[in-house]
């Protein structure tokens, strides 16, 4: 008989805070696939900042063994990472399942990464089951959850499941769902073999690990396999399942959901989306939908204490043996001496990897603005991307500079939409669409720029909807704007790591701001200090620091000649952790607190 | 011979002031006192045993308040060193506290010859918020009462605080002071930690002037002062020609000096000596004294340092014939990077008058 009868793929898709991970944990638990001793909250965020954070951003894949009607049946669930930056992870994950959760929160309602996140279900012909969660609170509203689910998102919501994941409760119906609602894995095992990955992660002794999907053939150790993207070949040296830990097995089949190790030594070889074939008996085509994932935000990353360089590459280069989407290129700047330019898929992410440089590898970075990737037409007619403000050409040479675009969906109360519209009009957002979705949400459609949505405007989002609004964009297009330059001069010389690339219209605005925070930050020194903003040679915001005027210890005798030493050997000691900028220096915290400016 | 200094520690007080971080007890009885009076006896025999080819040229009772001990162990104390040392007295100074009996005949006869008041200021509310126990008439009446024995007098004054009066009635308190004195310490108030003034700003009890103004007070004082011919000799000391302070002088021109009493610190034959202000009182604790051998670079850098205060500078030449080096080779890259803020005349290097208040910063980078 079909083993695959018996089994079914599912993931769990959610927006941030709606109790994904809650559930999933419920899950394991009343599988018994985790022992209730070896509970952690929210297992299967395995990193600290996952779980500090609440959010999820390596997949971890587990097997759970439930019995129904007398027959014994496996459900691999598939974590899926729960934030914009993440949305193709997410696809891929959803692509190596037959049917998908959708929590929502029952009092809180439809928030716009479910929605993304059902559509991305929906894309990949995905049997979804409405799941409405948190039932037990006191603010739970079911009735209007199911109606928005039906409304918003146009799914039957009549047999939608109620459930508490923090208390325990319907549990089981799910379970008893999942397994008559969703439908088997299809495919043939006779088949050349067609697996999935969808994920990697670097595993000191195996090399690289790919959580699988197999959708044709099998895989066993021993196998010459093939990545159809590169034709990369491997021979497989173990394959298994998540029990929730890693168990070697002999095979995975069609239908299965595990990992393979083929002594792959680099992570950018095993690209999520990619598929596995064998080498002597290839599939004809791929699995649809790969695609490679390329940085959207860009910064310079430096270390806070120049002699920590060699330390930071080292630290890089781990992060980025499990992080295929991390780019990083060696950097120099005047200012900052040597770092790196490091690309990210978005804020999310470049925050996590600089947390985890700093708590991992007890390292004190200096972070530049991060940069969207700009698209620079010369005069002579050749294009060029520009990932650093630094490498945009002299305003002799450019025809033209296109910026990204993305498509942002914000989900709203009615009361906040004259805010939210006039922030994204500020934005430079244009106006695509409105649609009232029900009584309590506005769905907005807008087109706005990257880098103003990278600059603040998550924060402002939240600061002028408190908190009720949601936000999802998609890279849209590239689009031609009045966008210059803007150059920081302390006494006369440029300070590299402070350029930035903005619109014409705020050029003046945030250069003032800018000057502003600057002389509030650099401690006064001998000297007056003019700090400056300029596009090209014109001058737009001026400050002044004023020079210092007294460091003079009054008393100096003979029992004070070494306290006074010390004294000095302190400040001393303090100054080597200044940047020296030509002739005036500045403590690496004055630099972070000028690159985290705000608008609001 | 070789010139040296001799200071004494007093360190009794009556009461701490706010501001005030020297080493200093306010336990006051006889048993403390006597014990404290033997211990620096026996040092001052130590250095002479230590050291036969002193001469001392100059002695300074400071504190504390040496005006809280009696003129009869001042006076033991002073035949101490007289005794065991080859001495000039070509300087004898005494700290005094206006706020304190002094018996200044007793002073004069064994032989103090310059006498420094703390006065601190001759605005009542400062003095209180300064937590000094006099007010302004008790230390002018000192002031002028010590001009009946003594010639040399100099007087301490301390600006710069959260609660200065303004600069016209600054002024006018040093006219009044200047009939009386001859030398002017004029001090800005620095807020060290552990003490009561650092809690308060803390607190936001006080808030401390902007250094522009205490920049600009200080100025003006200093021209009043020049005006009055009192000229500058060094940061925070001023003197009539011919009353610049000798012991004190000798601190930032680099001679070696013995220091007596907790706290106190002595700089020989380029050892310098630190005695435990803890281990002082304790009677069986012997080890004391901490000694740190200066390295060349140390002792460059305190003749720079110390050098540096002074309105005259120091001289290149004694500078490279003490240390075997080129000054102006060796600190090349310093010199150049503050030839803004420094002169160099007839052999001598030093700061510019305008410039003297954001000395740290220049000698940071004399620094190694």
């Amino acid at each position: 008989m079909d083993r695959r009868k018996n089994i079914r793929n599912f993931c769990i898709i959610a927006h941030v805070d709606h109790g994904k991970s809650t559930l999933a944990d419920r899950l394991l638990e009343f599988t018994n696939t985790v022992q209730n001793r070896d509970m952690k909250e929210q297992l299967l965020d395995n990193m600290d900042i996952e779980r500090e954070r609440g959010i999820t951003v390596k997949l971890t894949p587990a097997r759970l063994h439930y019995k129904h009607n007398g027959e014994e049946y496996i459900l691999n669930l598939i974590d899926t990472p729960g934030h914009v930056d993440f949305t193709y992870e997410v696809s891929r994950s959803l692509a190596a399942c037959e049917g998908a959760l959708l929590v929502v929160d029952a009092a809180q309602g439809v928030e716009a990464q479910t929605l993304t996140n059902v559509y991305l279900a929906l894309d990949n012909d995905l049997e979804i089951i409405p799941v409405i969660n948190k039932i037990d609170l006191g603010a739970a509203n079911i009735s209007a959850v199911k109606n928005e689910i039906e409304d918003i998102i146009g799914l039957d919501a009549s047999d939608a499941i109620l459930v508490s994941a923090k208390e325990g409760i319907n549990i089981d119906v799910l379970l008893e769902a999942i397994i008559e609602r969703l439908p088997e894995p299809k495919g043939d095992t006779k088949a050349p073999l067609k697996a999935l990955i969808f994920d990697s992660i670097y595993d000191n002794f195996k090399g690289v690990i790919c959580n699988i999907r197999v959708f044709d053939g099998f895989i066993k150790p021993g196998m010459e396999i093939k990545m159809m993207s590169n034709g990369k070949a491997f021979e497989c040296t173990e394959v298994g399942i998540f029990d929730p830990n890693m168990r070697p097995v002999s095979m995975l089949e069609a239908g299965d959901v595990g990992y393979l190790a083929a002594s792959i030594k680099n992570v950018q070889d095993t690209a999520v989306g990619d598929t596995i074939t064998t080498v002597c008996n290839p599939a004809e085509s791929p699995l649809k939908g790969y695609k490679e994932i390329t940085p959207m935000v860009y910064a310079g990353v430096y270390p806070a204490d120049g002699s920590r360089y060699d330390d930071l590459r080292e630290a890089i280069k781990k992060l980025k043996l499990n992080d295929a989407a991390l780019a990083y290129e060696p950097e120099s700047s005047s200012a900052l001496g040597f770092g790196f330019r490091m690309g990210f898929l978005g804020l999310l992410h470049m925050e996590i990897i600089e947390e985890r440089l700093e708590r991992e590898f007890d390292l004190d970075l200096v972070t530049t603005a991060p940069s969207v990737i700009y698209k620079v037409i010369k005069t002579d007619g050749s294009e060029l991307i520009v990932d650093s403000p630094t490498k945009l050409p002299e305003p002799s040479q450019i025809d033209s500079i296109l910026e990204p675009i993305v498509d942002a969906s914000i989900y709203s109360p009615p009361t906040y939409v004259g805010p939210v519209m006039e922030l994204c009009q500020d934005k430079r957002g244009a106006f695509v669409n409105m649609t009232y979705l029900d009584m309590s949400r506005v769905k907005l459609d807008y087109k706005i720029p990257l880098s103003e949505i990278i600059y603040d405007f998550f924060d402002s989002l939240k600061s002028r909807t408190r908190g009720y609004a949601s936000l999802d964009y998609v890279f849209s297009e590239y689009k031609e704007d009045n966008l210059v330059k803007v150059d920081f001069l302390l006494n006369g010389d440029v300070c590299d790591a402070l350029s930035l690339i903005v619109h014409r219209d705020k050029a003046y605005t945030r250069a003032r701001k800018i000057t502003e925070k600057l002389k509030e930050a650099i401690p006064r020194q001998m000297f007056e200090i003019p700090v400056q903003a300029a596009i090209g040679s014109k001058i737009i915001a001026r400050e002044t620091v004023r020079a210092m005027r007294k460091d003079v210890l009054a008393k100096c005798y003979g029992g004070d000649i070494s306290r006074k030493k010390k004294l000095l050997e302190k400040q001393k000691a303090g100054k080597k952790r200044m940047r020296q900028f030509g002739s005036v220096s500045i403590p690496s915290e004055a630099f972070m607190s000028i690159l985290k400016i705000n608008d609001d | 011979m070789i010139d040296r200094s001799i200071y004494i520690h007093v360190p009794f007080c009556k009461k701490k002031c706010h501001y005030c971080d020297f080493f200093s007890i306010t336990t006051l009885d006889d048993t403390t006192i006597l014990h404290y009076v033997e211990k620096c006896k026996k040092e001052i025999i130590q250095f002479a045993k230590k050291y036969p080819d002193t001469l001392i040229k100059t002695i300074y009772f400071g504190g504390g308040t040496p005006s809280l001990l009696s003129s009869k162990y001042i006076g033991e104390i002073l035949n101490i060193i007289k005794a065991e040392f080859h001495t000039s007295s070509e300087e004898t100074t005494i700290e005094v506290n206006p706020a304190t009996s002094i018996d200044w005949e007793k002073y004069a006869q064994m032989g103090f010859n310059r006498i420094s008041i703390g006065v601190q200021s001759l605005d009542d509310n400062v003095l209180k918020k300064l937590g000094r126990l006099h007010n302004s008439e008790v230390a002018l009446n000192a002031v002028k009462e010590a001009g009946n024995y003594f010639d040399n007098i100099s007087c301490d004054l301390i600006i710069g605080t959260p609660f200065d009066p303004s600069i016209t009635v600054l002024g006018n308190h040093i006219d009044l002071l200047a009939r009386y004195v001859k030398h002017f310490s004029i001090y800005i108030l620095t807020v060290a930690e552990d003490t009561k003034m650092f809690d308060y700003i803390l607190l936001n009890k006080y808030t401390m002037l902007e250094d522009n103004l205490i920049s600009d007070v200080y100025y003006s004082i200093s021209s009043k002062l020049k005006s009055l011919e009192f000229n500058k000799y060094e940061v925070s000391n001023f003197a009539k020609a011919g009353c610049q302070s000798k012991h004190n002088l000798g601190y930032w021109n680099k001679r070696d000096y013995f220091g007596v009493g907790p706290s106190a610190s002595s700089y020989v034959n380029g050892v310098r000596f630190l005695v435990s202000p803890t281990g002082y009182f304790n009677v069986t604790e012997t080890s004391y004294k901490v000694e740190s051998v200066l390295t060349q670079a140390d002792d460059m850098f305190e003749h720079i340092m110390l050098g540096f205060r002074l309105t005259e500078g120091f001289s290149i030449g004694d500078f490279n014939k003490k240390f075997n080096v080129d000054f102006r080779k060796t600190y090349e890259k310093a010199i150049t990077k503050n030839s803004e803020f420094l002169s160099i005349f007839n052999d001598r290097i030093f700061i510019k008058d305008k410039y003297i208040l954001i000395m740290n910063s220049i000698i940071l980078d004399f620094m190694s």
